[in-house]
């Protein structure tokens, strides 16, 4: 509320500053005229003293207070502004020229920028209008569905927490595919900066432009470029936000009726069926101080409020009693979201500042989770001469979090409870849950204690001298300082009463030094060269922390001074340093041939002396063919540019250390210190090396109103950083080696257009679409067919190996078995093949025969032909990335409204599930709920014909059980295909006559939502991604669906 | 001032590149500056014990050495017991694997190849270390090869990919066996110090008994000579002699105090360091258990009760002589509700707030077995009347009785048996069941699950299948004959 208040305050001083008004005002009129004698509309004409104005009209009529002597200005945007002084005259004409400066984009490339037209690589951009178009928290949402070729996937919706980002596929198998992320120029990563405190997102994708950053550079960059200052007045821009949130997804399952109406029977004909008579969530021996409620009702005994009945399934004349309390309700409360932001920007001719505040106070939509965060940033542009300027660029934030230590815990195990669990104690407090590991997520939410904090800097100093016309120097040196300290406590609670304390933390500091020189010339009109070459220094130095107590007598005091016995405490430090030397040339004759040419030397201390050394050039060309004459009548192209590129990166992300072989120290033994070896040494360790060839096509049309982008890209990687699985008998589990070939390929194509563009009304679209495949060239030999890693293998059949990584293969692949049919009948299970995993217990005998099959299984498709179901029989079932992602947008202007719609989806990759396949085959004896599906499930003869699923039950992923529904197969492998509703936004704008009045430049009511809905088949919470360990361990939150209402005003 | 100009930017560029790119960590060791001093020499010791705690989890313990026996059973919640109790077991369950053995081994080779490097003032203490680190080859050897048989014999401790040991092949079992008894003798001439420093550590009484065992299984098994019985006579008798061990009067005080003056070698497990002792395997469970008797006898804690002792083995041993006061101990039951609760006592560790921890040290050799080893040698060697008064000694706190075999005068396959049945109960849950029935020459009539299956598995039924995983990374590797798919 005080933040508020203060926001408020300010933004009354800012009006107030207002000039003074001589007597001798009158009013003038004028007409406004663009070069061509056309009349321009919503022309702002003000006094530059006064700042009293009005807006031109359909006409180019315009009126205003002003004075002999004033000083008036005319200025809209695509226009260059116009200036001057009144001599008291009734009428005016005032002529404005497009600005062709402003016409032609600027787009950010390494160390330096370039015009969109001279540009020959592969690079997208995002200008802040349409990344924070939706105002959102995280820059990585913003930017889903909006540039090809990289793909986003949330892992994760709990607050604050951004998606993981791959560049037309990354480029390794086995080390970091994530792209370099550089803010103003320096290593940093988005939680770093405020979104709204960006001009522009480029994506760098290509080996040509990314190539001047040598080493860093095979996973493409994505550079951030913060707002400058203007050299203009005073604007201040204030939006404030209001949201409402909950969860976008909930899981579609069994209530408590239901699921002791499937629980109980599958009990009864297990081998578990001792667990019917005991405290277990569809057992009846449940008393008060259980966790969950089922049990009989007793003789005389009425139903208490809020409790259900019904007729046993396995006794029929007895009666249940049970509560039915659905664990989502508990855990998805709803939250909110505030996002306020102020920036003030202005200057003069010496000095250019732009300065801003941000604030997010983010509760979650669940208990005991949320996420603050202060911003604060001024970036300021001081001439101390002519020639010499001084850039500063500062920002700093602080981050106040209460994540989960554990989110799996919650959301892959805890939300599947029974709910026949206890809504209630007897005593007031939840129910705890099952166990240790599937506590009921409330409880387990109110004992633990989890705060963070995170404290940011972020400092740039430069100086810049033009030491000659077109030739400049610049030295900056950088500092970023991240200060991390996370407080975390388990309060004494049913299944852990020793008061775990844990408090640590880390420092990390990046200090960067660069030293550049820029040459820009133009030479006889036709020859334009642009030039940098510089040096630069990164260096690195962490530090981590971790003190661990326990034993403390007080819930409330969460500090390690109360615990009583100390368990450890450790710090560690690793520094890192890479230097740098880089040059880049770009040529373009006329504008119609391009050429550009750029290398980079980088020496890192991760490698070995010998190795340390790598450089990285890159080429690419351009063809302008609408600058050729004869192209020049044709009015409806305006821009057809052919352009290739072809060029070397690196990717460094071994450990820090890897090349000399580790000893680390170990857990004492009676107390006494321990030292184990941790990696084994590997000299010739190197980077991988990745080169890229990239064909595009820029077209536009109809005066760039429509705008296409086609690239088609082919990228090796090769000395592949590979973890090689040593012999279990070396003492050692792997070690990195250079070795191995990987190949992406793919196209992009993007199209935007202004479909329609009238006074009143206007439609905007824009589409793209990003394909991208992958296939490994080149393995370390080990002796299988195709030198085989991982998947499933067989050392006495050759060619019958199936997934993991091979030569000549997809990566990525998911290894199951197919569903062939059910059997039916006892006398098809009878006759069924041998199936290895089954346990074979059959119920109505009571025996186990290992293989053996009984009526309402699967039976499964024998791949191998030979009779039985073995590991042999699995197929590739789908793989785990998607093929194509892509996104489509729309917006239109209706007079004063705006409405506006973002969609984003992904093709082709599958969901390799273990959460809907655990609670639908029973596990952990039955404590879980099973989804809707089950109550398709066969359950007796003739069943088959009209489902699809075999039979439930108790523990079918046991070694007793027989591995229907818990086995990886095709069933449980779900398309993971999406379309996402991603962003939405209807805005009021209020005219600029009612706006004038009050000398607001442009005020925007908007009402707008994100994650609104996500079509898709698989029935658990995240659907962006799948991962390799089956979701087990995975976080899970779900996103959440967020609306907003948001005021956003400029004066 | 072009001049100044040149100078300075030259002077930045080259500050720039001149910060020097040899950085060594900060935190860690690199491995060729590991070895310098006696310390780096002990923390490497050391690391063998904590490799010994972190290799060998629960679930290796009473896989190999407890589950096939037929003495434990599945507990209240289902593990993946099944296939070792059925003596079913294929190629793809996970503890198949020799790894955790050979990570152990590798810490070993670690210290045998590398000690000499450092620098010691004192060769007593060096060789001290040294055959700690041999104790330990030989004991994993040992297993390897009882476990498996054919085994890979790697002896370098693997520091380069170049090393020809890297990808090995399966060495024959008597190359094996070869060095395992190589390695116990040099421990044994290394060690010579007739004392207990620490009983946390191998001292040479371990060592004496690792000979004992080791003799007596090449004699028994192996159909070594008689000289195998007589080394392994004269180590135990070492051992017997050894001050600073003492038989206690109680057997549950030999578990419920650590460190207590009949253990030789226990593996120390402690809440600052390791609290997964295998006892947590046999603990019953806080959810099952009726509140009333949690705690109060039954132990319990906030897991599963994966195993306990089987019903044979109660009714097999437990229950054969009445007033056997180990018996409580060792396995009881309460009936509550329909359900019956089996549980143990031993290796139950400690209580820890209201978690349970399990920090009972393993013991891996006492004074016992030393006994019951003795008993079993001179009835080898026809000396019955002795042999029972060596049992005797052993099960005279569990009868009450100084003269319970003397008296029955047993002889023959009788006395043979008696002292297997003993070391059953004397031993229950201390994983030695399985070799014990081996090497007596009757696990295939005792164990039921094997009765009449001498020749399955193309007669390797009593050996473990090689991991699928062992196999996929190395393919030098073959599986064993009858355990291909």
């Amino acid at each position: 509320m005080k933040k508020i208040l203060i926001f408020i305050s300010l933004l009354f001083a800012a009006i107030a500053a207002s000039g003074q008004n001589p007597e001798d005002e009158y009013v003038l009129h004028g007409k406004v005229m663009d070069q061509n004698g056309e009349p321009l509309t919503g022309v702002l004409v003000f006094s530059e003293n006064s700042f009293k104005g009005g807006v031109s009209d359909e006409n180019g009529n315009f009126s205003m207070d002003t004075w002999k002597g004033d000083r008036v200005s005319a200025t809209i945007l695509g226009f260059v502004t116009q200036t001057f002084e009144i001599a008291g005259q009734d009428n005016v004409v005032i002529r404005m020229e497009q600005d062709i400066e402003q016409l032609e984009e600027t787009v950010v490339i390494g160390y330096g920028t370039i015009n969109r037209k001279e540009l020959t690589s592969s690079v997208s951009t995002v200008k802040a209008e349409s990344l924070n178009k939706v105002v959102g928290t995280t820059v990585s949402n913003a930017l889903k569905g909006k540039v090809t070729g990289l793909r986003i996937y949330s892992t994760s919706g709990a607050p604050g927490t951004q998606a993981s980002i791959t560049i037309r596929g990354g480029s390794s198998i086995n080390k970091s595919n994530e792209a370099l992320i550089l803010i103003d120029g320096v290593p940093g990563s988005l939680s770093n900066v405020n979104p709204q405190d960006i001009a522009s997102v480029e994506v760098l994708k290509d080996a040509a432009s990314t190539a001047i950053y040598g080493s860093r550079a095979s996973n493409g960059i994505i550079m951030i470029t913060t707002k400058e200052g203007s050299n203009q007045k005073l604007t201040v821009n204030a939006n404030v936000s209001y949201g409402y949130q909950n969860a976008s997804k909930r899981i579609d399952r069994l209530n408590a009726e239901e699921y002791l109406s499937v629980v109980r029977p599958a009990l009864a004909r297990s081998q578990y069926a001792s667990l019917l008579t005991q405290a277990h969530p569809a057992g009846t021996g449940n008393t008060e101080t259980s966790a969950f409620s089922t049990r009989y009702l007793r003789h005389g005994e009425t139903l208490a409020d809020g409790w259900r009945w019904m007729w046993d399934p396995i006794s029929p004349r007895k009666v249940l009693i049970f509560e039915d309390n659905d664990i989502e309700d508990e855990l998805f409360e709803g939250g909110s979201i505030i996002n306020a932001y102020l920036s003030l920007n202005g200057g003069n001719d010496r000095n250019k500042y732009m300065i801003s505040a941000g604030y997010v106070g983010d509760t979650g939509y669940t208990p005991e989770r949320s996420w603050d965060n202060i911003t604060f940033r001024a970036n300021n542009t001081y001439s101390i001469t002519r020639k010499l300027k001084l850039i500063s660029n500062i920002s700093a934030y602080r981050t106040m979090s209460v994540p989960y230590a554990n989110e799996a815990a919650i959301f892959s195990r805890g939300v599947h409870l029974s709910p026949a669990i206890r809504g209630v104690m007897a005593d007031g407090t939840d129910s705890p849950g099952w166990d240790q590991n599937y506590q009921n997520p409330v409880y387990l939410i109110n004992n633990i204690v989890n705060k963070r904090n995170d404290y940011g800097f972020r400092g740039i100093l430069g100086l810049e001298y033009e030491i000659i016309d077109g030739l400049k120097a610049k030295v900056s040196g950088s500092y970023n300082a991240a200060v991390m300290h996370r407080e975390y406590f388990e309060k004494a609670n049913v299944y852990n009463n020793l008061r775990n304390a844990n408090y640590y933390g880390s420092i990390d500091q990046t200090s960067q030094i660069d030293i550049t020189l820029n040459y820009d010339k133009t030479f006889r009109k036709d020859h334009k060269i642009s030039a940098v070459a510089g040096v630069s220094s990164l260096y690195y130095n962490i530090y981590d922390y971790n003190a661990q107590a326990h034993g403390g007598s007080k819930d409330d005091i969460y500090t390690l001074n109360a615990a009583s016995e100390y368990d450890s405490a450790t710090s560690t430090r690793e520094r890192e340093r890479m230097n740098s030397f880089f040059a880049r040339a770009t040529y373009s004759w006329k504008e119609k041939y391009l050429l550009t040419a750029s290398i980079r030397g980088d020496g890192s201390s991760r490698f070995a002396r010998g190795n340390r050394w790598g450089w990285f050039p890159g080429i690419s060309a351009g063809y302008v063919m609408t600058e050729e004459p004869f192209m020049q009548d044709a009015r409806w192209l305006s821009l057809l540019k052919i352009r290739a590129s072809y060029g070397a990166t690196g990717n460094n992300s071994v450990g820090r250390f890897d090349y000399q072989g580790l000893w680390g120290s170990s857990t004492a033994y009676v107390g006494a210190s321990t030292w184990l070896p941790s990696d084994i040494p590997n000299t010739a360790l190197t980077w991988e090396t990745s080169s890229q060839a990239d064909v595009g096509l820029d077209i536009s049309f109809l005066e760039n109103r429509i705008n296409l982008v086609l690239d088609y890209y082919d990228k090796i990687t090769s000395n592949l950083l590979f973890n090689d699985k040593l012999p279990n008998t070396s003492g050692f589990g792997s070690v990195d080696k250079n070795i191995g070939k990987v190949r992406f390929w793919g196209f992009e194509a993007q199209i935007d257009a202004r479909l329609i563009s009238r006074k009143n009304f206007s439609w905007d679209f824009g589409a793209n679409v990003s394909w991208n495949m992958n296939k490994v060239l080149k393995l370390p030999d080990n002796g299988n067919y195709k030198n085989r890693v991982g998947g499933v293998q067989f050392s006495d059949d050759y060619y019958a190996g199936v997934g993991g990584i091979a030569e000549g293969e997809r990566m990525y692949s998911v290894v199951g078995y197919k569903v062939s049919h059910i059997l039916d009948t006892a006398e098809e299970a009878a006759n069924a093949m041998y199936d290895e995993r089954a346990g074979g217990y059959d119920p109505a005998t009571g025996t186990k025969e290992q293989g053996r099959k009984i009526a309402g299984d699967y039976e499964w498709v024998d791949k191998s032909g030979d009779g039985m179901i073995t590991p042999k029989d699995q197929y590739v079932l789908g793989y785990l990335v998607p093929t194509t992602t892509g996104g489509f947008n729309t917006s239109f202007r209706i007079y004063n409204f705006e409405v506006y719609a973002n969609f984003d989806y992904a093709l082709g990759h599958v969901i390799y599930d273990r959460q809907i396949s655990l609670v639908n085959a029973g596990m952990q004896d039955g404590t879980l709920t099973p989804t809707k599906d089950v109550l398709d499930y066969w359950q007796k003869e003739g069943d088959a014909a009209g489902t699809e699923y075999a039979r439930f039950d108790i523990n079918d992923g046991s070694n007793d059980g027989q591995w229907n529904h818990y086995r990886t197969s095709d069933r449980n492998t779900y398309k993971g295909d999406y379309l996402s509703f991603r962003e939405f936004k209807v805005a009021y704008n209020f005219s600029h006559k009612l706006l004038n009045k009050a000398r607001i430049q442009q005020c925007q009511i908007y009402l707008s939502g994100q994650n609104l809905y996500c079509w898709s088949e698989y029935p658990g919470y995240m659907t962006e991604y799948s991962s390799s360990n089956r979701n087990l361990s995975d976080g899970n939150y779900p996103q959440p669906r967020i609306f907003t209402l948001g005021l956003n005003i400029t004066f | 001032m072009k001049k100044f100009k040149i100078i300075a930017v030259s002077f930045l560029i080259s500050l720039a590149a001149s910060c020097s790119l040899d950085i060594l960590p900060d935190s860690s060791v690199s491995n060729d500056s590991y070895w310098k001093t006696q310390n780096d020499v002990e923390a490497a010791v050391n690391g063998i014990y904590t490799q010994m705690r972190n290799q060998l989890d629960s679930w290796k313990w009473i896989y190999w050495f407890e589950a096939r026996s037929g003495n434990m059973a599945q507990g209240m919640t289902s593990c993946g017991i099944g296939s070792y109790i059925e003596n079913e077991i294929t190629p793809s369950l996970n503890d198949v694997s020799w790894s955790t053995l050979y990570n152990i081994v590798a810490q070993a080779n670690a210290v045998i190849n590398n000690a000499g490097r450092a620098e010691f003032h004192d060769t007593a203490v060096h060789d001290k270390l040294l055959s700690e680190a041999y104790f330990f080859r030989a004991w994993c050897y040992f297993q390897l090869v009882r476990l498996w048989g054919d085994v890979p014999k790697i002896t370098n401790f693997i520091s380069s990919l170049d090393d020809p040991q890297l990808y090995p092949e399966r060495s024959p079992k008597d190359e094996i066996y070869q060095l395992v008894l190589d390695d116990i003798a040099k421990a044994g001439e290394l060690n010579t110090e007739k004392s207990i420093e620490s009983r946390n550590r191998v001292s040479r009484a371990a060592i004496l008994m690792l000979q004992t065992e080791i003799y007596l299984w090449m004699y028994r098994v192996e159909k070594a000579s008689d000289q195998y019985l007589a080394m392994a006579e004269t180590a135990v008798d070492e051992v017997l002699e050894f001050p600073g061990l003492q038989m206690l009067g109680n057997y549950r005080d030999v578990f419920e105090t650590e460190n207590n003056s009949e253990i030789i070698f226990a593996l120390y497990y402690d809440l600052l360091e390791n609290t997964s002792q295998y006892g947590t395997l046999l603990c019953q469970s806080s959810t099952l258990v009726p509140e009333e008797y949690r705690n109060n006898p039954i132990p319990v804690n906030n897991s599963n009760n994966r195993i306990k002792f089987s019903d044979s083995f109660c009714s097999r041993y437990l229950d054969k002589t009445p007033g056997d006061t180990r018996a409580s101990y060792i396995c009881d039951e309460i009936e509550s509700g329909g359900t019956v609760y089996r549980y143990t006592l031993k290796y139950q560790g400690e209580m820890n707030g209201n978690t349970r921890a399990f920090t009972t040290d393993t013991r891996m050799y006492r004074l016992a077995e030393a006994y019951m080893f003795k008993a079993e040698i001179l009835a080898l060697k026809g000396q019955d009347a002795e042999a029972c008064s060596m049992l005797d000694k052993t099960v005279s706190r569990a009868y009450g009785n100084d003269r319970f075999y003397s008296a029955k005068a047993l002889t023959g396959d009788d006395l043979m048996d008696a002292i297997l049945d003993e070391r059953m109960i004397e031993f229950a849950g201390e994983c030695k069941s399985w070799f014990d029935l081996i090497r007596f020459g009757v696990v295939f009539e005792r164990v039921e699950k094997l009765i009449g299956r001498e020749n399955d598995k193309q007669g390797n039924i009593l050996y473990l299948p090689v991991h699928n995983d062992s196999i996929s990374r190395n393919t030098k590797i073959k599986q064993t004959p009858g355990y291909e798919n």
